[in-house]
This record gives C-alpha cells, structure tokens and sequence, in this order.
C-alpha cells in the first residue's frame, strides 16, 4: 500500500483491464444473440427464403399475435409444467425421504447403496430414455412383469395410448433424477448444526417431531433451491420423451422443447421461434423469481432472530 | 504454368487411360465403362446392346472431370451421406482418385438429420459440402434456401444420358428429380415402396380354401386395398402364429400408405386455388380403411418405426408388410427366418370408375444435390454424373445399402433378383411404374408431421376422420399460406406432371 492510495488510477484501471475480455466475451455469448433473439421476433425469417437474416422482412408483432393462438404450443406448455410438478414432487419426496432414511440409520453396506442410488444420474437421458423404451414396450419387461403379478398376459399399450403415456415419461424422469435430490439433501443434512438436534432429544421429541419441526424446517433453503434447479431442468425436458415416444402418438406427449425443436429446426420457423422463446423465458423468469421470493420469505421468517 | 498442367492433351489421355487400366486391375473397374467388356457384362449386361461407338457417362464425367482438375486448386469434394449409403458410394473413391486427381471424403449421417445439415449449409455457406444426398422430397426446401445449385445446365453440357436406351432412369424418377421444371437433386436411389407378403402362406391350400369360404373369393395377391385388408384380418385370425401385417402408423410414415390409398380412389391433394383437400370422400374412405385394420397389428407400428418393422417382418412374426426395397433384402438375407417365404406384391389399387387404379409412393429415396457454395461446381457435378451412370450406379445399388434400382437396366442385373424375394422385379417394376411423389412442397416436413399427428388422432379414436382430415386440412392451407401460395401452386402444377397416367387421365391432367 506504501506510496498509493487505494483510490489511485492505477488501482481502479486494474479491475476494469481485468474483467474487460470478460466482458467483452459475455457481449458475444450473451448479448449479440440474446439481441439477434429479439430482432428475428419481428421479422418472418426462414432459411428456407434464401436470405441472410439480416435481410429479413419486418413483421410486426404477428409472430406474437400467432403464438396466442397456438393451441398446439400452449397444450405442449401445459403437459411440460405436468410432468415438471408431478416429477419434481415425488422426486423431491423420495430423494428427501431416502435421504433421512441413510443420514439416521446406520446398516452394513450404506456405502455401496449410496454410490448405487447415484448411478442413474450419471446416465445419458438419451441411454435413459431407451432404456425405458425398451422397459415399456409391448412385450416388454414392464408388461411381463405385470403378468407375471397378475397371472395374465397384460399388454399395455404404455407408448401407444394417448393417456398412458406421459407415466413412462414421468417414471423415466423419477428414475433418473430423484438421486440429485438424494444427493444434495444427504449432503446438506451433513451440514446441519448438531445442537439443535441434541437439544431436541434432550427435552424428549420424537424422531418424527425432529423431522418436522426441525429438520424439514432448516432444509427448506436447499430445497427451494433444489426445487428450483430440477424444475427449470425438467421443463426443458427433451431426450426422453424425443426417444420414446417422439412426442406422440399424436401429440400426447410432445413436450415443449419438442415442439420448439419441431418448429425450428424442422419446420424452420426460426422468427416464431425465436418470439416464443422470448415469452416462455419472461414468463418462466418472472414464475422462477416469484417462486423463490416467496419461498425465501418463508425460510426468514421460519428462522430464528 | 506447372509441368503437371502443361501435359499436352495426347499425354494426358494416355495417362488417363493408364490409370484406367490400373484401376480396372485393382478390381473396380467391374463396374464402370473402362473395365474389361467380360467384367462390364456382369454388372450391366444391357449395357452392351448401347447403340453406336460414343463414350459413356461415366466415361464423359471421368474426362471432363480429370481435365477441369487440372486447373482447379480443388483437391477434395466433400459429400454429405446417410450413413446407410457409404459403400454404395464408397467403391467409387479409388477410381476417381486415380483419374481425377481428386479425393472424396465421405461425410455420414443418420438420415433423417442429412436434411437439418443441408439447411444450416445452406445458412452457413460454408462450402463444407460440394455434394448432398439426401431424401428427394426436401429438393424444394434446399433450393428456396439457395443451397440446391439448378444443374440442368451442365446435365446438357456434359451429356448425362439420364434418359439414354437402354438404360434410362425411370420416367417418373426423372420427374421427381426436378423442382418447378429444372434438375435440382438427381435422383439416385428407386425408394418405391412395395407389398412383401408371406408366399407360404398366401399359398397353402387349407387358408386358401378357409379363405374362399369366409369372403367368397380366391386368396391371391391383392389387387385392392379390399383385399389386402381382407388378408389382414384373415391371417390375424387363422392361427398361423403371425399377426396381420406390420404397417406403418407411427410418426414419421404413417402419411404415405394413406396417400396411396387417397390417390389410388381419385383423390386429389390440392385444388387449382392450392387449398387442401384431403377432407374429401376419398381421404375419409383412407384413413377409414387404414383404422380398421390397425387392431390387426401389433402396438410397435405406433410407437416404434421400421426398425420394428425391419425386425418383425424377417423373424416371420407378420403376414404383410410394406416398406422400401432394402426391407426385401432383409427378408431374403441370411439372418431371415423367412427366406424363401416371402414373395413381393404390387401395391393395391382401387378400383375407379370400373378401371384399378394403383398408386405406390415414392418414399425418402434419395436425391443427389449439387451445392451451390459447392469449391468447384462443375467438378461437383461431374462426380454426380459418374455415380448416376448406368455402369457406376448398377454396381452402387448391386452393394446392400439404402440405395435401390433406379435405372430400368438395374432390373436386370444378374443374380439381383436373389438378393431380394420371389417376385421381386416384376413387383417392382410394377410399382414404379405406378410410383407418386410424396407432397414434394416447400416445407415438406410440416406438412407431413401435422398429418402424421392426426391421423394418429383418429387411429387412436380421440379424433374422428372426419375431424383428423378437416384439421389436417386447415393446417395446411396454413402451411401453404406461409411458404407462399403461388410458389406451391407452381410446384403443384408440376407435381401433377410426375403422377403415373392412369391418374392424370382420372384428373384430365
């Protein structure tokens, strides 16, 4: 510090020279094409014109007007934030009910169990995905073991009808993430105070009390922030319905990334898609920050002062 | 100018020639026109009745091609191919390399993505492919977006005989090789879909005499779609241990078995205004039809596609099938547990105005396309034309792959007819001759998906076909409204042109 003020040119130009080419990348990954986003919403652009983008016609607001009307984009946002509030909620029940299980109880080879629970996690959702494919098919082992339980040849036509569908979706789904929520609620019970704990037991609570009013309590920032993760993940759901199913039959299970995929990169409507994309993002920004606003607010009240 | 460019043209003959020779001896030349007359018989003999002493295509594309490498930087022609077609191209590297000068790298994809890399090249104008083959019916869709360079030009300049005695393409793959008139993806790969029926069963007594007694006729291969549905139903029932067929109501294909059935009754896609108009008698009578028989086949032609059907069909689960020619070669290939069983069928018809009417679609064949950011176009196209020739091209699609007879001397190469099931050529010609074009428009994917959905709808039942059709129909006259009424109308018109005679005698077209 000998000889300079913190306030010296030298020390405010440092930072600024050292986050610039930061800067300057953020612009490019960031901006340019969060800007370009913007720009295509209102112009009709396909590559199928044979334009460059640039040259593009302006059209108004009419990509916006369109998607309002678009029953096939709303019933694929519908059927994703299904499968996300169904998945999220057992996975998080399961992963928070696994986890107590293992951090209370003390059996031989927990070890081994936990390093097993984590596996499905680590899978690729496409190797998930035609895992269960092939789990629910016709003749596949899903049925046969339904058979064999019931004593009579069961033949579910899970991938094939309409209103069955979205429950392989949805168990592939468990299937493969519940272990994250395993995992960091096994993590974060580690990380808890001890003294409140042994408090508890003192004045003679109950194990299910100490859950309660306790445990749950003081998990609740995690989870939220569990929540939240697992829920932005699984309403971009793709691979696993797109391997299965495809989306179908019909559209019975066509997810919303599905659909933009379809609509992009099949159909190349990338101005509509680039104005739906838009919406969905304020939407499930504003739906996100609320969610955690809310949920914090409870976690600070709940705490102690 | 350097000592390699300054060849006089003699010396360059004679060591094109030289090459030639080498390369015939390394074993290629068994199938292009420099190979030994012995060799050339047994890949296409009718190759030899040829009239007149003029070189040949491949021979044009080989000289011509050799002689703009000499003064082209260009070292390397890149081709974007489905990964199911490298060998059928990949023989060609050597011979080429050695008379050219020029490498061919071979870039593979799953087929159904080729279409997505073409549209972001067509994007990027990269120049990464010189080459694209893909399936046929995207043809509109890469030259709107600039990408499909119009070749017509250089198909005169450089003589590609594509309809030159006796070994033509057939006329309707000529057809389909064109968009609004002009060559834009030469077609490279005969994609007709055809009926593979269980011979042995079709042709034991005791069914045939079961089936007489149930519906009052001969059991045969079926003219009709009545028929054909009849045989469904009966093999579904008799207790030969196979389900009634394997056809496609999935995701992807579900579309084309009801065009056939559409067209084959008098229907008509669009009218002169390009509004749809699938929702009329003929499409309910379809989609009708198709439903009725779905109970008679198993779950997997829902949810799967032709990997169940390409699995079912040869372990001898299903009577019938229909799907391209490669799915005969599976049938009649070593790992079949049907070889010998099964025999090829033309593809039903109806009967209109007391005259059978057949309709057979040309599915996903494969268009050859000469890009436009291509290094060096000429040079691109030269190379299309050397594998199109009938020499080059009878020994491509004599290799198992997804390429498939294309030229009417293909037909008749020797020992081909084993390689697929009884009936097989006269079945095939049949249903080239009756071949349609998929709905070849601008945007061809949409189109096709919100029909695929639909009609999964009414499959199902949680549409009628009345309402599946209606739909289809207002999804498309959107469809049509957005890529531009007057351009579809304009490839519409052509479209008709590519429809077989009896059809466009139907529609006074």
């Amino acid at each position: 510090m000998a000889g300079k003020s913190p306030q010296s040119p030298t020390s405010n130009r440092l930072p600024v020279l050292l986050i610039t080419p930061l800067q300057i990348l953020l612009t490019f990954i960031l901006v340019f094409p969060f800007g370009l986003a913007i720009y295509l919403s209102f112009t009709n652009w396909s590559p199928l014109q044979g334009i460059p983008w640039w040259k593009a016609n302006l059209a108004g607001v009419s990509n916006f007007v369109d998607m309002f009307g678009d029953a096939r984009l709303w019933n694929a946002v519908m059927r994703t934030l299904l499968i996300v509030v169904v998945s999220v909620s057992i996975e998080l029940g399961i992963g928070l009910g696994l986890a107590l299980l293992f951090f209370n109880w003390q059996f031989p080879l927990k070890k081994v169990l936990i390093s097993m629970f984590l596996i499905p996690m680590m899978i690729l959702p496409i190797v998930a995905g035609y895992n269960f494919y092939v789990l629910f098919f016709e003749d596949g082992p899903a049925n046969q073991f339904l058979s064999f339980l019931t004593g009579t040849t069961q033949k579910i036509l899970w991938l094939s009808d309409s209103n069955l569908v979205l429950f392989p979706i949805m168990l592939a789904d468990i299937w493969q993430w519940t272990p994250f929520m395993f995992l960091v609620f096994y993590s974060a019970l580690h990380a808890l105070p001890a003294e409140p704990f042994k408090a508890a037991r003192v004045l003679g609570a109950k194990s299910f009390q100490i859950a309660r009013d306790l445990t749950i309590p003081m998990l609740k920032p995690i989870m939220t922030i569990a929540v939240l993760i697992r829920s932005l993940e699984a309403f971009k759901i793709f691979d696993v319905p797109f391997i299965m199913t495809g989306g179908g039959p019909g559209f019975a299970s066509e997810t919303f990334s599905i659909y933009m995929m379809k609509q992009g990169l099949q159909f190349w409507r990338i101005s509509y898609v680039s104005a739906i994309a838009l919406i969905i993002l304020t939407i499930i920004s504003v739906l996100t920050w609320y969610s955690a606003q809310s949920l914090l607010r409870g976690v600070q009240k709940a705490a102690p002062a | 100018m350097s000592a390699e460019k300054g060849v006089s043209r003699r010396k360059f003959l004679a060591s094109a020639a030289g090459s030639a020779v080498v390369a015939a001896g390394a074993g290629f030349g068994a199938g292009v026109s420099f190979a030994p007359k012995e060799e050339r018989q047994i890949i296409v003999p009718s190759l030899q009745m040829r009239p007149g002493p003029g070189v040949s295509p491949d021979e044009r594309a080989l000289f011509e091609a050799a002689k703009i490498a000499r003064d082209s930087p260009v070292r390397k022609l890149s081709v974007l191919i489905p990964d199911g077609s490298v060998p059928q191209w990949e023989f060609a590297k050597e011979p080429w390399k050695n008379f050219v000068g020029v490498d061919i790298e071979l870039i593979p994809t799953p087929y159904l993505e080729a279409s997505v890399k073409a549209i972001a090249e067509a994007v990027s104008k990269s120049g990464a492919y010189d080459i694209i083959l893909s399936s046929y019916p995207f043809t509109p869709d890469y030259s709107e977006a600039g990408l499909a360079a119009d070749i017509g030009p250089l198909v005169t300049k450089y003589g590609a005989g594509l309809d030159e005695w006796p070994c033509a393409m057939f006329p309707p793959f000529l057809k389909m090789s064109k968009y609004k008139g002009s060559y834009r993806g030469l077609i490279n790969d005969g994609d007709v879909w055809h009926l593979y029926l269980r011979k042995d069963l079709l042709e034991d007594p005791q069914y045939k005499q079961k089936f007489k007694d149930k519906y009052g006729y001969a059991l045969d291969y079926p003219n009709t779609w009545k028929e054909l549905n009849d045989q469904i139903e009966f093999f579904d029932n008799t207790g030969a241990g196979v389900r009634g067929g394997w056809f496609f109501r999935e995701r992807y294909f579900f579309i084309f078995e009801w065009l056939m059935r559409f067209v084959s009754k008098g229907g008509v896609l669009f009218d002169d205004q390009m509004k749809a108009k699938i929702n009329s008698r003929e499409g309910v009578e379809a989609l009708t039809e198709m439903n009725a028989v779905n109970q008679y086949m198993d779950a997997s032609t829902v949810s799967g596609s032709y990997t169940e059907l390409y699995t079912d069909a040869p372990a001898g689960k299903v009577y019938a099938g229909m799907a391209w020619g490669s799915l005969g070669r599976v049938l009649a290939g070593e790992g079949s547990q049907v070889r010998g069983k099964m025999t090829t069928a033309p593809i039903p018809g109806s009967i209109v105005d007391g005259k059978l009417i057949r309709a057979a679609c040309f599915v996903d064949g494969f268009g050859v396309t000469v890009s436009n950011y291509s290094k060096n176009l000429d040079l691109a196209y030269l190379l299309v034309q050397y594998m199109q020739s009938p020499a080059v091209s009878g020994k491509s699609i004599s290799i198992p792959g997804f390429l498939d007879a294309f030229r009417e001397c293909h037909l008749t190469i020797p020992g081909l007819a084993d390689t697929y099931p009884h009936n097989f050529i006269p079945a095939s010609k049949a249903n080239i001759d009756a071949s349609i074009p998929d709905v070849m428009l601008k945007g061809i994917t949409e189109y096709r998906d919100i029909a695929n959905k639909n009609f999964q709808l009414s499959a199902s039942g949680q549409l009628t076909v009345q309402d599946a059709l209606n739909r289809t129909g207002e999804e498309w006259d959107k469809i049509t409204e957005r890529q531009g009424m007057q351009l579809q109308l304009q490839q519409w018109n052509y479209l008709k042109t590519a429809y077989p005679d009896d059809v466009r005698a139907l529609h006074g077209w």
